[in-house]
C-alpha cells in the first residue's frame, strides 16, 4: 500500500488526536495554492506537465506541545515534515520534495506578551511581520525589520532564513533581532534559549537555527526586540559619478561610526532607469538612496557628515523626493509588474554579501557571468547595494531573460546554470551563496562547495539532531 | 501579497482562499492541468469580494473582480455549487434567497403608498427575512420626519446577489425589472437600507446598460436621515444608555461607495462624541463574513471571519456596535453570540429610531432577528 494510501486510512486519525480533525488539510486545492512560493522553477512549472511536489496531508498546529506530539509522530513513521511559514520564499524551501507533512505554522500566530521596559515581544512564528508591526505601532514602537516581504511573510521564515529587512544597516538581521527562541528539535524534544543572546554561557546555541530553514527543528515561540518610533526619518538621493565611487563613498559612511537606516546605490543599469523615469535626467552614474532616524538632532548631524562624504566623491544631492518616495512605496518592490516574476520571463535574485575589498569584483564578474556568458540568451543583469555594514556590504543582483527554450527540461537546464554561474562568481572571489534569502533547494547543491569539508560539521550536526531525518530532508545540502 | 488582510485567510490560514490561491487554482484550470472540481469551485465562492486586499495591495490588484468573473465562468459550465444553485433559484422564484418573498412592504406601503410618493424605499432581498426591525425603525422615522414615501409589493432584487454569485445575464434582468418598477413610479428619491442595493442601483447599472430615471437621488438610509436632521428640528435624542459605541464601515456602503461620514455623524449628533474607530476603518475595514452571501453559502466561516474583524475594536471594546448593513449586522450577531459577548449591534437607522422614539427602541438581540 503507498503510503498516500496509508497515511489516509491509518495515520490521519491520529494527526486527528494532535491537531484536531479542523487543523489538518488534505484537500489537492489547498496544496496546490501552496505549491508556488516565489521561485520562478515553482512559478515555470504550474504551467506545465510536471507537478510540483505535494505533500500527504498540511496541519497546522497551535501550541508548542502539538509540535511535540507532531514531531514524535513523524520519528515514529519516518515521515518528513517540512515546517512552513508565509510561503514567500524564492528558494524552494518549503517544497515538500520527499514527501510527508507540511507543518504550516500560520495558525501560530498570537503576540504573546510586550515587555516595555525590556523592549522585547514575545511572538508565535506564524504572526504576519505587518501585524505585529501595526500592532507595536499602536503602541509608539516598531520592529524595524522591514522586509519587502512583510505583508505575507512571518517570523519564524525570517528566523529560518536570517532574513534582512530594508533598515538592516542599522538594525541588523534577524540574529541581532531576536533574544531568545524556542525550538522543537527533531527528536521531539524543546530547546528554549537563554533569555538574552550575548552572554558567556557557553556558545550561543540558538544562533543555529537562525538559517536553518527548518532543518534542524521547529521555531515555536520568539522575542524580538522593539524599538521606539523614531522622532524623525530622512531621506536623500545623490548622484554619484560611478558605481565605484558609490561603494566607496557607502563604505567611508560605515567604517566612519556612522549609522544610516538605509542605503541603496543603485547598478549604472538601474540608475539609468531612475533618473530617466523620476528627474527626466538623461546622465549617468550611480544613484544612492541614503536615510537616517532617530532623535531630529542627531539625525541632522549625521546627516551632515554623510552629505560632506558623499560629496568629496563627487556625489551630487537630488533631494529627498526619490528617496522619500522609495521609502512610501518600499513594498512595492515584492510585487513587479506581474510580467517580471512570472512566467515567461526567467528571473532570479541572487543576493550575497562580502568584505569591501571583494564586493565591486564579485559585482564585476556576476555581471558578466551572465551578460557574456549567457550572450545568445539577451541575458540582462542589474543589481543595487542594500545592506551595508561596517566591514562590507550586500548587493542585491537580478538576472532576467526575456525568452528561453521552450522544452521544460532545457529551460530548467539553462535556469540552473545561470544560478550556478552568478553563485560561483560570488563564491570564488569572497562572497557567499546568499545574503538573506537562503539557500532551500536553489543553492542546496553548491553549500558543500563554498564550505568545502568544513560542511561536515553542518552535516554531523544534522545527523545528531535528526537521526532519523525527519526535519525538512533534503534542503540546505544536507543531503536526503 | 495578498494574505495579509485577505479575510478568509484571516480566518482559516488557508491559502486556497485567497486571491493568491485562486489565481494559481484559475491558472491551473486555464492551462488545462487541473478540471474544475467541487473543491476549488468551494474556494472560488469563499470569498466576500470586499475588496479589501486591494488596500494594501501595491498594484490595486482587482482581486474581488478576478473572483467575480471567475464565478461567472463557473456558472457558465455548470459547476455552481448547490447551495448557490439553490439561492440563485430563490431569487428566481420569490425575489428573495430565502425561499419566501418578502411581504414586509404589503402591510408598511408608507405615507404616500400608491399616491405618487417623493421617496422610494428599497428594503433589498435580505433585511425583511434577517432584519425586520430595522424595516421598521426606517418607515417610523420616515413618518416622524413626515416624508411621503412609499415601499414596493414585490421589490424585484436589484441583482447584486446574483451578480455576485456568477449569474450575469440573470442579474442583468432582475435589474431590469427592478428599473421598470421605479420608472413607473417615478420617486425623486430612491432610499435603501442595502448597501448592496444601493451599489447596484450607482454602479451595476449602469455598468450593465440598465437605466434610471434622470435625476433621482439614490441614497443609503444614513445619508437620507442626516440630511433630514440638518434640515428639520428632529427634537431632542434619548440617551442611548451606553457608553461606548463602535462603528462598522461595510465593505459596499464604505470601501465601495465611499460612504464614510454619514452614519459616523448621525452617532456623533446622538452620543455627543464620534463613534470608537476600529483599528483599520473606512477604506480598510475589515469583512462582516456577509459579503456575496456568504452568511448562506459559508455560515461557520462568515462568523468566523466577523469574529476575527471584531478583534480590530481597541481596548476595553464597544458595548454597542452600529452597522450600516442588515446582513453585515446579522453575521456580527452570530459571531458575537457565539463568543457570548455582552456587545450589541444595531443598524444606523435603529440607533437613530430609538434615540428619536425612545417607546419603540431596540436592543441587538444576539443571533436572532432584531424586533
Amino acid at each position: 500500500m503507498a503510503k498516500t494510501e496509508f497515511l489516509e486510512k491509518y495515520l490521519l486519525y491520529e494527526l486527528e488526536d494532535i491537531v484536531g480533525e479542523e487543523n489538518i488539510v488534505i484537500d489537492r486545492a489547498e496544496m496546490d495554492a501552496q505549491s508556488l512560493d516565489v521561485w520562478w522553477v515553482t512559478r515555470f512549472l504550474l504551467s506545465k506537465e510536471t507537478e510540483i511536489p505535494k505533500p500527504l496531508a498540511i496541519v497546522f498546529p497551535r501550541s508548542t506541545q502539538e509540535v511535540v506530539r507532531l514531531v514524535k509522530f513523524a520519528n515514529e513513521h519516518r515521515i518528513p515534515l517540512i515546517p512552513r511559514g508565509g510561503g514567500a520564499g524564492d528558494v524552494g524551501g518549503a517544497l515538500p520534495i520527499n514527501g510527508g507533512i507540511v507543518v504550516d505554522m500560520m495558525k501560530m500566530d498570537k503576540i504573546v506578551a510586550l515587555n516595555e521596559r525590556s523592549l522585547t515581544v514575545r511572538v508565535q512564528p506564524g504572526i504576519i511581520q505587518n501585524d505585529l508591526e501595526e500592532y507595536l505601532n499602536r503602541k509608539g514602537y516598531t520592529t524595524n525589520h522591514l522586509p519587502a516581504s512583510i505583508m505575507t511573510s512571518a517570523v519564524g521564515g525570517f528566523i529560518g532564513t536570517n532574513g534582512t529587512g530594508v533598515l538592516s544597516s542599522r538594525y541588523g538581521k534577524m540574529t541581532d533581532l531576536v533574544h531568545q527562541i524556542t525550538v522543537v528539535l527533531p527528536t521531539g524534544r524543546v530547546f528554549e534559549s537563554l533569555p538574552v543572546s550575548r552572554h558567556s554561557t557557553g556558545p550561543d546555541y540558538s544562533r543555529l537555527f537562525f538559517g536553518a530553514e527548518g532543518t534542524f527543528g521547529i521555531v515555536t515561540e520568539a522575542v524580538c526586540k522593539i524599538f521606539p518610533l523614531p522622532e524623525t526619518r530622512s531621506f536623500a538621493t545623490f548622484l554619484l559619478p560611478g558605481l565605484s565611487e558609490g561603494i566607496e563613498a557607502g563604505r567611508r559612511i560605515m567604517v566612519t561610526g556612522l549609522n544610516p537606516s538605509v542605503m541603496r546605490l543603485y547598478d549604472e543599469k538601474d540608475t539609468n532607469h531612475i533618473l530617466k523615469d523620476q528627474f527626466g535626467l538623461k546622465e549617468s552614474g550611480s544613484v544612492l538612496l541614503i536615510g537616517f532616524d532617530g532623535y531630529r538632532k542627531i539625525v541632522k548631524a549625521q546627516e551632515e557628515v554623510a552629505y560632506g562624504i558623499l560629496e568629496s566623491r563627487a556625489g551630487r544631492n537630488l533631494g529627498e523626493q526619490t528617496a522619500r518616495a522609495w521609502w512610501e512605496d518600499r513594498y512595492k518592490s515584492y510585487y513587479p509588474p506581474n510580467d517580471y516574476i512570472y512566467y515567461p520571463w526567467m528571473m532570479a535574485v541572487m543576493d550575497t554579501v562580502a568584505p569591501y575589498e571583494d564586493i565591486e569584483r564579485i559585482y564585476a564578474e556576476m555581471k558578466m557571468a551572465v551578460e557574456e556568458g549567457f550572450k545568445e540568451h539577451q541575458a540582462e543583469f542589474h543589481a543595487h547595494f542594500s545592506h551595508w555594514y561596517d566591514w562590507g556590504t550586500s548587493f542585491y543582483p537580478s538576472f532576467l531573460l526575456k525568452s528561453y527554450p521552450e522544452d521544460e527540461a532545457e529551460a530548467l537546464r539553462l535556469y540552473t546554470r545561470i544560478v550556478t554561474a552568478c553563485a560561483r562568481a560570488a563564491i570564488h572571489h569572497g562572497g557567499v551563496l546568499n545574503e538573506h534569502h537562503g539557500i532551500g533547494l536553489r543553492l542546496g547543491s553548491m553549500m558543500k562547495e563554498i564550505y568545502g569539508d568544513g560542511y561536515e560539521l553542518a552535516q554531523t550536526i544534522k545527523r545528531s539532531l535528526d537521526p532519523c531525518n525527519i526535519m525538512n530532508p533534503g534542503k540546505l545540502g544536507l543531503g536526503d | 501579497m495578498c494574505r495579509y488582510r485577505n479575510p478568509g485567510f484571516i480566518a482559516t490560514k488557508l491559502e486556497s482562499v485567497t486571491p493568491h490561491g485562486h489565481g494559481i487554482l484559475l491558472s491551473e484550470i486555464d492551462s488545462g492541468k487541473r478540471k474544475w472540481s467541487a473543491e476549488i469551485v468551494d474556494k472560488i465562492y469563499q470569498s466576500p469580494l470586499g475588496g479589501e486586499c486591494r488596500q494594501d495591495c501595491a498594484y490595486n490588484w482587482p482581486e474581488d473582480e478576478m473572483t467575480r468573473h471567475a464565478r461567472a465562468e463557473i456558472v457558465n459550465v455548470q459547476w455552481a455549487p448547490q447551495v448557490v444553485r439553490g439561492i440563485a433559484e430563490s431569487i428566481r422564484t420569490y425575489g428573495t434567497p430565502f425561499g419566501e418573498r418578502n411581504g414586509w412592504a404589503k402591510a408598511h406601503g408608507g405615507s404616500s403608498a400608491g399616491k405618487g410618493a417623493e421617496v422610494l424605499f428599497l428594503s433589498g432581498d435580505a433585511a425583511e427575512h434577517l432584519q425586520p426591525g430595522i424595516l421598521n425603525a426606517v418607515s417610523g422615522l420616515l413618518d416622524l420626519f413626515g416624508v411621503r414615501w412609499a415601499a414596493m409589493e414585490n421589490e424585484s432584487p436589484s441583482g447584486a446577489t446574483l451578480f455576485d454569485l456568477g449569474f450575469v445575464e440573470e442579474a442583468r434582468r432582475a435589474a431590469s425589472r427592478l428599473a421598470d418598477q421605479i420608472s413607473r413610479r417615478k420617486p425623486t428619491t430612491i432610499v435603501t437600507t442595502c448597501p448592496h442595493t444601493l451599489r447596484a442601483l450607482r454602479e451595476f447599472f449602469p455598468q450593465w446598460g440598465v437605466e434610471l430615471p434622470r435625476g433621482i437621488d439614490l441614497l443609503h438610509t444614513s445619508e437620507f436621515f442626516l440630511r433630514l436632521l440638518k434640515e428639520q428640528a428632529a427634537g431632542s435624542f434619548a440617551d442611548p444608555g451606553v457608553d461606548r459605541i463602535a462603528y462598522h464601515d461595510c465593505a459596499e456602503l464604505g470601501r465601495k461607495l465611499g460612504v464614510f461620514q454619514p452614519p459616523r455623524e448621525i452617532v456623533s449628533r446622538i452620543t455627543g462624541k464620534a463613534p470608537i474607530e476600529f483599528h483599520r476603518c473606512r477604506e480598510k475595514s475589515g469583512s462582516s463574513g456577509a459579503g456575496s452571501s456568504m452568511f448562506l453559502t459559508h455560515p461557520q466561516l462568515s462568523v468566523r471571519i466577523a469574529q476575527k474583524t471584531l478583534e480590530g475594536i481597541p481596548e476595553p471594546g464597544a458595548e454597542l456596535l452600529v452597522t450600516g448593513c442588515p446582513t453585515c449586522k446579522t453575521t456580527f450577531q452570530r459571531a458575537l453570540e457565539a463568543t457570548q459577548s455582552a456587545t450589541g449591534v444595531i443598524d444606523v437607522s435603529e440607533l437613530l429610531a430609538g434615540a428619536l422614539m425612545p417607546q419603540t427602541r431596540t436592543r441587538s438581540s444576539k443571533g436572532g432577528k432584531s424586533q
